[in-house]
């Protein structure tokens, strides 16, 4: 015990000392949020769109005046067809709206009313949004020029969406929770990945090795340490989500509080292993980032669908830690304690930092060889 | 009897992907209070050898026992008995003096009284006191060594193991160091100090010799001199200056088996005793120092002549190619270097002598235009370093502190980059190339990395490569550093047949007895040239260049205080 606490004092010095460590700590995960948050924005906001209004008639001025009106959309009008397809061509719009000359003549007859919504697919994800977006301001103007004249409504199968958890459905509310994980992932490693392969290339792990400190004193004392650098840093991470990117938080702190101690735990013995096994600062950073940061990225679900990865990928994402950390932060944020989740996930967790905490104590040698 | 503080039976260490032992069949005993040295070249297993005893490494075969324990299985009970001071000393240098004390003294459980006790009487030894609240990676060499020893010492262990501690430490912090340990021994305690400067090991009760990873030699220092007893001789030509003599004599074959400079005259060793017999008239006979002895064990000195010269051809010249007027940097308050003014001729030796942080490597960098002077010029050739950097490098060749050798390329890549940036090219490349690996003797290890090599031989490939353009001038920077004796007298013997063809050499060193090759020297402490001149007179004020070079730095001293 006299032991650890004389290396955890150790390991403060150092860090405190090392402008290096509080610059990963804060200044990085500072940086980084910041990019998720401004810079990454998965919504569909302002589209630059076309529309073609075949013909001039005064009863469908309110449904262009509807397209005009949307945030979500930019529109442009265009005379005629093929000037709409040479500005999609250009790139100029992401997709066009016509509306036919005989679109009204069809909406009073007994068969549905034709649009035609022509999209740049090359984004895949927009061309689908446009399109449905487009297809709900017809149908929704349809229901009330029905209801305006009296007539009821053919029957219709209507889907009507509700959005639970997320119901202004920001993006920067689910990446932003879901970033600090990555970000804490990142952080993690780095902070132990360069600190064990910096005692061996300072030659103070030889020295340590010839005193009565074991080695699970060494890497019990530096867990505390970086644990403890770490949970700051998340702190910190949380209070910008919270205090300035506005992300609702509907969960219980202390829970919060709970898992994300065991997911900055697996970070920090994924960076001990890189450590141990680099013995040199560069090489662990450059492991890290590589090894820590990117499947954080892709294969945890943060940006990506698991489900919708091919089999093999998908059993690969079992080994991210990640991938159990992101559903609780993110429901943590924006749906509250959602317990077997959390349970479940934690569990998870748990078991990973057996695993990793056992093949340290492992690999860490006793001796120089 | 009393018991040995250490006793080894048959030892061999071989490491994995190895293919030859790095320890092959020790078997010693080490006697109680006293100071034992561990002296060879590098490579040869010393710090293999601290470290089997320490329990960090695991012998292949054979038994280890120290102080009655088996470094293997229990080697906690081990660590209460012992200090030890790895090679880099093992602080951390983000921990001030009594933060590296109190961390040690906690891992060494010693009790709150004890700890005070021992602090007070350790920071007294070691004169740390006034520094305690100081970084330690603020501290210089010498005090960062004494950090080392008194961290090593806190528990007062019985049996202390000291890995290099004179690496890297200048003249007088390392008679400091040996006082103390000394002092250390006289309280009973063992010392085992391991080195690669032989004049260190020359007075310490015992001694053994480690070479290839075998004991050479294990006794006292004094019986091992004794050995070439009468076979030492110094030697002078009417004619020839001892340059000349002793490339002669080495390129002549003749039977010796160590020859160095040594002032105006040639050392001899020569145990040939017809040769001792046919030359007698002009061998005088002299005292045998502890290095002559080990060096003869060690197999003698390379007798081949060196290659390296044969091509060279150089142009006329001025007579001084070489010239420092006023040479200062100040960085802030801090003056690194102080108005150092001085010539270097055509053909000349110039050694920049000095300790660690005297400024010599400030000096060298404004030299090679690598550092801006903040007042005065350093000219080459007559050019202004600081006007046309570019044109007066295509007359050097540098080598580097640490050997800029890019280490993941092979040999071959790196002698074939270093000639293509000097601007050879095609047949007169090949050639060139050609020659180097001939002369270095590289045709093995053409296909190794670089970094993978021994250290002799990275010296010799960053030679190679320094002068594969044929500069008239070269520059040095601590060139034999951490090398051993052995390559020492090579790498000279190549440097020596260069100047004989007129290559001028501007080098720094920090041991003092490779002083005795340079023609003229300039001593630079605290950023001063305090003595510029022959390495002869300097000699005269002391029995060793080390003396001579320690009187000279307390005069200055004292006529600073005056």
């Amino acid at each position: 015990m006299k032991i650890i606490r004389a290396l955890v004092k150790k390991e403060f010095f150092q860090i405190i000392r090392d402008p290096s460590s509080i610059l990963i700590a804060f200044i990085l995960p500072f940086v980084l949020l910041t990019i998720f948050a401004v810079a990454i924005n998965l919504d569909n906001n302002q589209i630059k769109a076309g529309l073609v209004v075949e013909g001039d008639f005064q009863q469908i001025n309110s449904l262009t005046a509807q397209f005009e009106g949307t945030d979500y959309l930019n529109i442009t009008r265009y005379p005629d067809r093929p000037s709409a397809v040479q500005a999609l061509v250009r790139g100029d719009i992401k997709a066009f709206v016509v509306i036919p000359v005989d679109f009204t003549k069809q909406l009073n007859g007994v068969s549905p009313s034709p649009i035609q919504v022509v999209t740049d697919a090359s984004d895949p994800n927009m061309a689908l949004f446009i399109s449905s977006y487009a297809q709900g301001v017809v149908t929704t103007w349809t229901q009330a020029q029905l209801y305006q004249y009296g007539q009821t409504a053919p029957f219709q199968i209507q889907v009507l969406p509700t959005v639970w958890f997320n119901p202004e459905l920001k993006s920067k509310y689910f990446i932003l929770p879901g970033s600090i994980a990555v970000i804490m992932t990142l952080i993690g490693m780095i902070l132990t990945a360069l600190v064990i392969a910096r005692e061996w290339e300072r030659g103070t792990m030889e020295a340590l090795l010839t005193t009565r400190a074991g080695k699970l004193d060494i890497l019990v004392s530096k867990y505390i340490s970086y644990y403890a650098l770490a949970i700051l840093s998340s702190a910190f991470c949380s209070f910008l989500c919270i205090a300035v990117y506005d992300v609702p938080f509907r969960g219980s702190y202390l829970i919060y509080f709970g898992v994300s101690s065991l997911f900055i735990l697996t970070a920090l013995g994924q960076g001990f292993i890189v450590s141990t096994l680099a013995k040199n600062q560069f090489l662990a950073a450059i492991t890290s980032a590589s090894f820590g940061f990117l499947p954080a990225v892709m294969l945890s679900g943060f940006l990506f669908e698991i489900a919708s990865m091919p089999k093999w990928v998908q059993l690969i994402t079992y080994v991210v830690p990640a991938r159990y950390f992101i559903p609780q932060i993110n429901s943590l944020f924006l749906a509250g304690n959602i317990v077997p989740l959390l349970i479940t996930q934690s569990l998870y967790l748990i078991g990973f930092n057996v695993v990793l905490f056992t093949f340290i104590y492992r690999v860490t040698p006793e001796r120089l060889e | 009897m009393i018991k040995p503080v250490v006793r080894i039976e048959h030892l061999f260490k071989r490491f994995p992907g190895q293919e030859a032992d790095a320890l092959h069949d020790l078997s010693f005993d080490l006697t109680g209070g006293q100071i034992i040295g561990l002296v060879g070249p590098d490579g040869a297993g010393k710090t293999t050898l601290i470290r089997l005893l320490l329990g960090l490494l695991l012998p292949t075969a054979g038994s280890v026992s120290v102080l009655g324990i088996d470094p293997e299985n229990q080697m906690d009970k081990l660590h209460y008995l012992i200090g030890y001071m790895p090679q880099k000393f093992g602080l951390y240098e983000d921990l001030t003096v009594q933060e590296n004390l109190n961390l040690y003294a906690d891992l060494k459980e010693l009790t709150p009284s004890d700890k005070r006790d021992q602090f007070k009487m350790l920071l007294k030894f070691t004169g740390l006191e006034p520094f305690t609240e100081r970084l330690a990676g603020r501290l210089s060499g010498g005090m960062k060594q004494k950090l080392g020893l008194a961290c090593a010492l806190l528990g007062d262990p019985r049996f202390l193991l000291l890995d290099e501690p004179g690496v890297g430490v200048d003249p007088i912090s390392r008679r400091e160091l040996m006082f103390m340990v000394r002092q250390l021994s006289r309280d009973g305690k063992t010392i085992l100090w391991s080195t690669s400067y032989l004049d260190e090991a020359a007075d310490f009760d015992d001694v053994m010799l480690l070479g290839g990873g075998r004991l050479l030699y294990h006794g006292s220092p004094g019986e091992l001199t004794k050995r070439i007893k009468g076979n030492v001789f110094l030697t002078q030509h009417t004619k020839l200056a001892p340059r000349p003599l002793l490339r002669h004599i080495l390129k002549s074959r003749f039977p010796v088996d160590d020859a160095v400079i040594w002032g105006n005259a040639v050392r001899l060793v020569i145990r040939d005793k017809d040769t001792q017999t046919k030359f007698t008239r002009y061998l005088k006979p002299v005292k045998p120092r502890f290095e002559d002895a080990v060096i003869t064990l060690l197999g003698g000195c390379p007798q081949s002549d060196s290659r390296v010269a044969r091509n060279i051809h150089l142009p006329p010249m001025e007579d001084v190619v070489i010239r420092a007027e006023n040479l200062t940097k100040r960085y802030g308050s801090f003056t690194a270097a102080d108005h150092i003014s001085f010539d270097i001729k055509r053909g000349e030796i110039f050694g920049l002598l000095g300790p660690n942080g005297a400024g010599k490597s400030t000096s060298f960098k404004m030299m090679c235009g690598l550092a801006r002077p903040t007042e005065g010029r350093a000219l080459v050739m007559g050019i202004d370093m600081r006007e046309h950097p570019t044109l007066a490098r295509q007359n050097l060749g540098y080598m580097a502190q640490k050997f800029s050798l890019f280490s993941p390329l092979s040999v071959l890549q790196n002698l074939t980059f270093f000639s293509g940036i000097y601007g050879l090219s095609g047949q007169r490349q090949k050639a060139k190339i050609e020659q180097m690996i001939r002369v270095f003797a590289l045709r093995p290890y053409l296909h190794q990395k670089a970094g993978d090599l021994p250290l002799g031989f990275k010296q010799r490939l960053a030679l190679a490569c320094a002068i594969m353009h044929s500069p008239p001038i070269l520059f040095l920077d601590e060139p034999t550093s951490g090398v051993d004796p052995v390559t020492r007298r090579e790498f000279w013997n190549h440097i020596n047949s260069m100047v004989e063809k007129g290559v001028t050499v501007m080098v720094t060193t920090h041991f003092m007895d490779e002083a005795e090759y340079c023609d003229r020297i300039a001593l630079i402490y605290q950023g001063k040239a305090i003595y510029i001149g022959s390495p002869d007179q300097l000699k005269k004020r002391g029995e060793t260049m080390e003396d001579a070079f320690v009187r000279v730095i307390r005069e200055n001293e004292k006529q600073g205080q005056d």
